[in-house]
């Protein structure tokens, strides 16, 4: 199978090529060189920038090419070239002083759903979700990418609640969350997708099943990629967020640059603080007779607060370097606990609290005529989290003391652990266009992770009475992939080859059952391989991906916590073969627009990491097979351009396969805990000039439904039929468990732009009918709840 | 015109897949167990079955009942831990909700012979440690460390409402960790049988560590209303495990009463190992003359299960030396097929291995008596049994009741009579 791939590889290096390179010059009428001019393509892409000059050499396909030129933020001219690749490619501009009188752009978001689009018509399952629109929303991420068709986010609570992601069917580790291609984690809980406003993303690229070769990733079923805001232009932005349970969120985002574009400085931060006192239905113990009662009572214990500060500078349009920047990072993050994985065990006094230091420096450059990009990029952190459980007193959810002088901890036995973490992780993404029809990519993700702490009331080994975190722990990892992009017959088909190499070790402490611990490693290599072909003419689109993707047991499955998980050393990668098969259906006329979308995937996923419960230690182990079969569509029509209506709808069939002959009754089973049908509907109108000549106003509605799923396998001859009553099987432990059938949950907002562009008011209502909520059993989520966002642009005003 | 076909084809193809998605299962036709009639009519049988995770269901058999039993399309109530449970009449006792919310959960088995959910007894403790005893169907008794570790709460089992409590204060010496009846509640007539803990709980370990290598139990007079006094036995350690698996047993012949000591588990110090130990009829004190070592017939190992009947001890010896915590040696586990179902003579102290398959604890419920027979629990990976033999203590026969097939660990058993 590998001498094949390989023979292709190389039969696929003598063929044609996908763009060539562009020659541009920029004058003014003196015949002077024009420095520091902007210079997209039609689809708003940053192209790069004039030197000193007027000269700029970019990368364009052949035929006919639209070109934006900006200077000081405003666009001075849209022109159109054609490019022969065989030809010389050189083009002269003399502009003259126009671009003093502003040139009005109507319609950012064509540029906006443009770059949408170009995303999508990758051979990939990739969805990208533009937030350049979304700046006046409230809320984080995690509620845009809820609204998105196949992945379905699942939150323990309001803000700073662990936030899980399920997309196509798979979840937790099996699906990889990046920043700028570089792993989440190494920003700290400051940045997840519990606490990220929009405002500091520019859009956020799912990836459903097969991942792209530049994040050389070892995600098992997909992952998403937040890509940090970048203005081309001079920016300045504030924004402010109130909203209900005691909740403020603010960021600032800036970036300044010399005439000369040699050198720029800005920044990307954010501040999130909520006191998560949100009402919820748990139950109050009458102190006689220990009766049972439910009211909707506060949440007293479950506050979050989180900054993130990142700072960064670089220098651009040199001899040496296309781009270079140096990027610091400080986060902060503290985090009350509330409760248990049920919600009913209620704490009082638990917390965790972490602090973040994060140097980052990326280096870009074309070569050879920018046929040759390198794109590097290199992090290290500095973790201090704490976590503190040494209460002696136990609290009711009135949050009146039940009990004092108890035993500490009100979570376990007690902790007061600190853990120093040190990661480094680089990223390199080589990438060569061979010939006109043919790239080749390369791409490198080496991560490394060492640990050491102390918990004085954690574990601690029998006989030497060694903390067992007092001894360091190393993971390492080290992902690579090779690849070949092609394209063929006029553009119309794409085709992505791509092998990957996984590779991880570790180091750690284990004890054995006398008490005796000792450093032990171990290590893991496996192979991967991915394939994706797209066509598309004017209206129709098809792509057929696959990829044979691993997930690499992390530092934790391996070795536990040495307190509650024991070690595992012959833990071994979960594998999954991926398939994805998509459909696009696209209408567009003047003023309206229908785009019908659907996507089947598939995936056979064996090695499931299961975490084994037992009593005294539980343990993770390889253990379920699982296929997956499921679907999604989505449709959006737009019969006017300032109205727009759609729906998408996600079912996925989770299932286990290949089951122990003892557990055989459960052959087919769905795998439990995973919601598997659910879907959003929403509406958008715009009015313009309504109060105010150049004003725009916004109304949106949104609706959210996730259909009943249980917390634990039943057998499948049992199972209730899709939307019959559950009559076979006694359960209280389906989400929700008050015999709804579902969950439908809606939100409103009303978006006002001031006619100068740079302030705009935003109020919405989430979960406008108060509905009990629930992603996880038990644990409700928030209720009706306000928001009131204000946002301020200082200097961009070509940004809507 | 070929555009509207196509789309037409899409959307038709859509509805098809949504119709297809919502299609409910055709039943699969049940077909249960062959009747038998070897099996008494008005008994029904409670079968506690976990899956890997733990997670599982209570199934009641009555016109089912059969040698092999397949669970896949019997209707259960759904658990998220299953470790057994208790009988009291018709009425079914365990420990945590459905859920697993900490308390008692009361059920009932309704008129087609279903588990259902009665009422739930929740305990203010945020630990799985709430030990309790049904003595009656007016008189319970349970321990949570909200409420006091030295005080012993008194519940209803039928109401399932906290009555009250018995206070053991009297007897702290003012370590950080003292309990009564954390682990053992037992009753003999009209007397309370509470283990007596004295210590501190070390940072990461499990048991807690006592003031003195010795076990206590203190003896409650509930006529008197008053603790008759403490009784302690030296050369061993820890009484009781888990809440969920109950370490004493009262002989009904001799009303003798029996206790196991684990000793510390995690260090299994070969000085103060697991023993079983004995309180006499009509006494309120150990038989110091009475003990049996684990050493005797295993070590590192430990007692981990107790049903007495007519002087004879049923219990679990592992063939190889294990640990709790961390396996054995020579890569053995702690849940491998080792726990051999053994008599021991109390008398003699001679021991017998039961022919029946080996059990890998798994479950942890005790053998019981009923009929004239004793029955035991195994789930044995490598025999691939996960049922219940039953052993004439007359005639030493050993019987297989059923098995579970392809159905999980059986995890508990219990037989109620009409």
């Amino acid at each position: 199978m590998i001498k094949i791939f390989f023979l292709f590889l190389l039969t696929a290096f003598s063929l044609q090529t996908i763009g060539c390179p562009v020659q541009l010059s920029v004058m003014n009428e003196k015949g002077n060189g024009m420095e520091g001019i902007t210079v997209k393509n039609k689809a708003a892409f940053l192209l790069g920038y004039t030197n000193a000059q007027g000269n700029i050499t970019v990368e364009l396909e052949e035929g006919k090419q639209t070109l934006l030129f900006y200077k000081d933020g405003k666009q001075i001219l849209d022109t159109t070239i054609v490019i022969h690749c065989n030809g010389s490619n050189q083009f002269k501009f003399v502009l003259s002083e126009k671009w003093n009188s502003p040139v009005q752009l109507d319609e950012v978001t064509v540029y906006s759903k443009t770059a949408k689009q170009l995303m999508d018509i990758s051979p990939f399952s990739v969805q990208s979700i533009d937030l350049q629109k979304e700046y006046n929303k409230g809320g984080d991420v995690s509620e845009v990418l809820n609204r998105a068709s196949g992945i379905k986010l699942r939150t323990d609570g309001n803000i700073g609640a662990p936030v899980q992601v399920n997309l196509g069917g798979l979840q937790g580790k099996a699906v990889r969350i990046f920043k700028d291609g570089i792993p989440v984690e190494l920003f700290g809980h400051g940045f997840n997708l519990g606490t990220i406003p929009l405002n500091m993303l520019e859009r956020v690229e799912v990836y459903k099943g097969v991942m792209p070769l530049y994040l050389a990733s070892d995600a098992l079923g997909g992952g998403i990629n937040l890509v940090s805001r970048q203005e081309p232009e001079k920016t300045l932005e504030l924004s402010y967020e109130i909203a209900s349970f005691n909740t403020h969120r603010a960021t600032v985002y800036g970036l300044w640059h010399n005439k000369s574009r040699k050198w720029y400085i800005g920044t990307n931060s954010s501040f999130n603080y909520s006191d998560n006192d949100y009402k919820v239905h748990v139950p109050v113990y009458a102190t006689g007779t220990g009766v049972r009662v439910y009211k909707d009572l506060r949440r007293f214990h479950d506050a979050v607060r989180t900054y993130y500060v990142e700072a960064f500078a670089g220098v651009q349009n040199r001899k040496w370097a296309d781009d270079l920047r140096l990027t610091l990072i400080r986060s902060s993050f503290y985090k009350e606990i509330q409760h248990d994985g049920i919600m009913d065990k209620v704490y009082g006094e638990p917390f965790s609290k972490e602090q973040n230091y994060t140097g980052l420096i990326s280096y870009k450059k074309g070569f050879l005529e920018n046929r040759l990009k390198v794109n590097l990029l290199g992090t290290y952190s500095f973790f201090n989290t704490k976590f503190i459980d040494t209460a002696t007193v136990r609290y009711g959810w009135d949050g009146e003391l039940i009990g004092s002088g108890l035993r500490r901890g009100e979570i376990n036995l007690g902790n007061n652990q600190q853990l120093n973490y040190h990661f480094f992780s680089s990223r390199l993404n080589i990438s060569y266009r061979i010939s006109n029809a043919h790239t080749i990519d390369f791409s490198e993700l080496y991560y490394q992770q060492n640990r050491k702490g102390s918990d004085p009331l954690g574990a601690i080994t029998a006989v030497e009475k060694i903390d067992v975190l007092t001894v360091p722990a190393v993971y390492r990892k080290n992902n690579m992939g090779l690849g070949l992009r092609s394209q063929w017959f006029n553009k119309s088909v794409e085709s992505i080859v791509a092998l990957k190499h996984y590779y991880f070790s570790t180091k750690g402490y284990t004890t054995d059952n006398f008490g005796l611990g000792w450093r032990s490693a171990v290590s893991n290599r496996q192979p991967g391989y991915l394939a994706g072909l797209r066509w598309n003419n004017e209206r129709f689109m098809a792509k057929l991906s696959y990829e044979y993707a691993n997930r690499l047991p992390d530092e934790n499955e391996i070795f536990g916590d040495g307190l509650m998980t024991k070690e595992n050393m012959s833990l071994k990668p979960e594998k999954s073969h991926n398939i994805n098969l998509n459909g696009q259906y696209t209408l567009q006329a003047e003023y309206h627009s229908l785009t019908l979308s659907a996507g089947f995937f598939y995936r056979k996923v064996k090695d499931i990491i299961f975490l084994q419960l037992d009593i005294p230690f539980n343990k993770y182990i390889n253990y379920e097979r699982s296929e997956v079969k499921g679907f999604e569509v989505e449709a959006n029509y737009t019969p006017h351009k300032l109205f727009d209506v759609g729906f998408n709808l996600t079912y996925q069939d989770v299932r286990r396969v290949d089951v122990e002959s003892i557990f055989a009754f459960l052959e087919g089973s769905r795998i439990p805990n995973v919601p598997f049908l659910f879907g959003n509907t929403w509406l958008r109108k715009e009015f313009n000039n309504l109060f105010s000549k150049k004003d725009r106003v916004e109304l949106t509605w949104n609706g959210h439904y996730t259909h009943r799923f249980f917390l634990y396998a039943i057998p499948k001859s049992q199972e209730p039929a899709l939307f019959g009553k559950n009559e076979k099987v006694q359960t209280s432990m389906i989400i929700p468990n008050d015999n709804r059938l579902g969950q439908f949950s809606h939100n409103i907002g009303l978006y006002y732009h001031f006619p100068d562009k740079k302030l705009s008011v935003s109020a919405e209502c989430r979960n406008l009918g108060n509905v009990r909520l629930y992603d996880n059993f038990n644990i409700q989520k928030p209720g009706r709840s306000y928001h009131l966002k204000f946002v301020y642009q200082f200097l961009n005003q070509n940004k809507k | 015109m070929k555009r509207r076909s196509l789309f037409r084809s899409l959307v038709v193809g859509f509805s098809g897949l949504m119709i297809f998605a919502s299609c409910s299962k055709s039943d699969d036709a049940t077909t249960p167990p062959e009747e038998t009639s070897e099996f008494p009519k008005n008994e029904t049988w409670v079968v506690y079955a976990a899956t890997s995770g733990w997670s599982g269901g209570i199934y009641t058999l009555k016109e089912n009942k059969a040698r092999e039993v397949n669970l896949a399309n019997l209707p259960f109530f759904q658990l998220s831990s299953v470790l057994g449970g208790r009988t009291l009449g018709k009425t079914l006792y365990k420990v945590n909700s459905a859920s697993n919310a900490q308390g008692i959960l009361k059920m009932n088995l309704d008129a087609s012979n279903k588990v259902v959910e009665d009422k739930f007894l929740p305990s203010l403790s945020t630990k799985y440690i709430s030990n309790y005893l049904v003595a009656s169907a007016t008189e319970g008794y349970y321990w949570d460390d909200v409420r006091g570790g030295l005080k012993l709460q008194t519940f209803n089992p039928t109401t399932m409402e906290r009555t009250g409590e018995i206070d053991f204060s009297s007897l702290s010496e003012g370590y950080p960790d003292e309990s009564a009846g954390q682990l053992i509640i037992a009753k003999r007539d009209d007397k309370l049988y509470v283990d007596l803990l004295l210590g501190t709980l070390e940072t990461g370990n499990w048991q807690v560590t006592p003031n003195k290598k010795e076990v206590a139990i203190a003896v409650y007079d509930l006529t008197k209303k008053e603790i008759v006094g403490v009784t302690k036995f030296e050369g061993t350690t820890h009484l009781g495990v888990f809440i969920d698996h109950v370490l004493w047993g009262l002989d009904e012949v001799t009303q003798d009463l029996y206790f196991v000591a684990v000793g510390d588990m995690k260090v299994q110090d070969a000085n103060y190992s697991s023993r079983i130990l004995r309180i006499k009829k009509g006494q309120t004190t150990f038989d110091q003359d009475f003990s049996i070592d684990i050493k005797d017939f295993q070590f590192k190992a430990e007692f981990n299960r107790l049903f007495v009947y007519n002087s004879k001890i049923y219990t679990t010896i592992p063939s190889r030396a294990t640990s709790y915590y961390g396996g054995g040696e020579h890569g053995v586990k702690y849940r491998d097929d080792i726990w051999f179902w053994t008599e021991i003579d109390a008398t003699t102290k001679v021991a017998r291995r039961l022919n029946m398959p080996a059990d890998s604890f798994y479950g942890t419920q005790n053998p019981f008596y009923h009929n004239g027979e004793i029955y035991f629990l195994s789930n044995n990976t490598k025999e691939k049994f996960f049922g219940v033999n039953q052993y004439n203590p007359e005639t030493g026969v050993v019987k297989e009741t059923f098995r579970l097939v392809e159905s999980g660990r059986l995890n508990g058993f219990n037989i109620i009579v009409d």
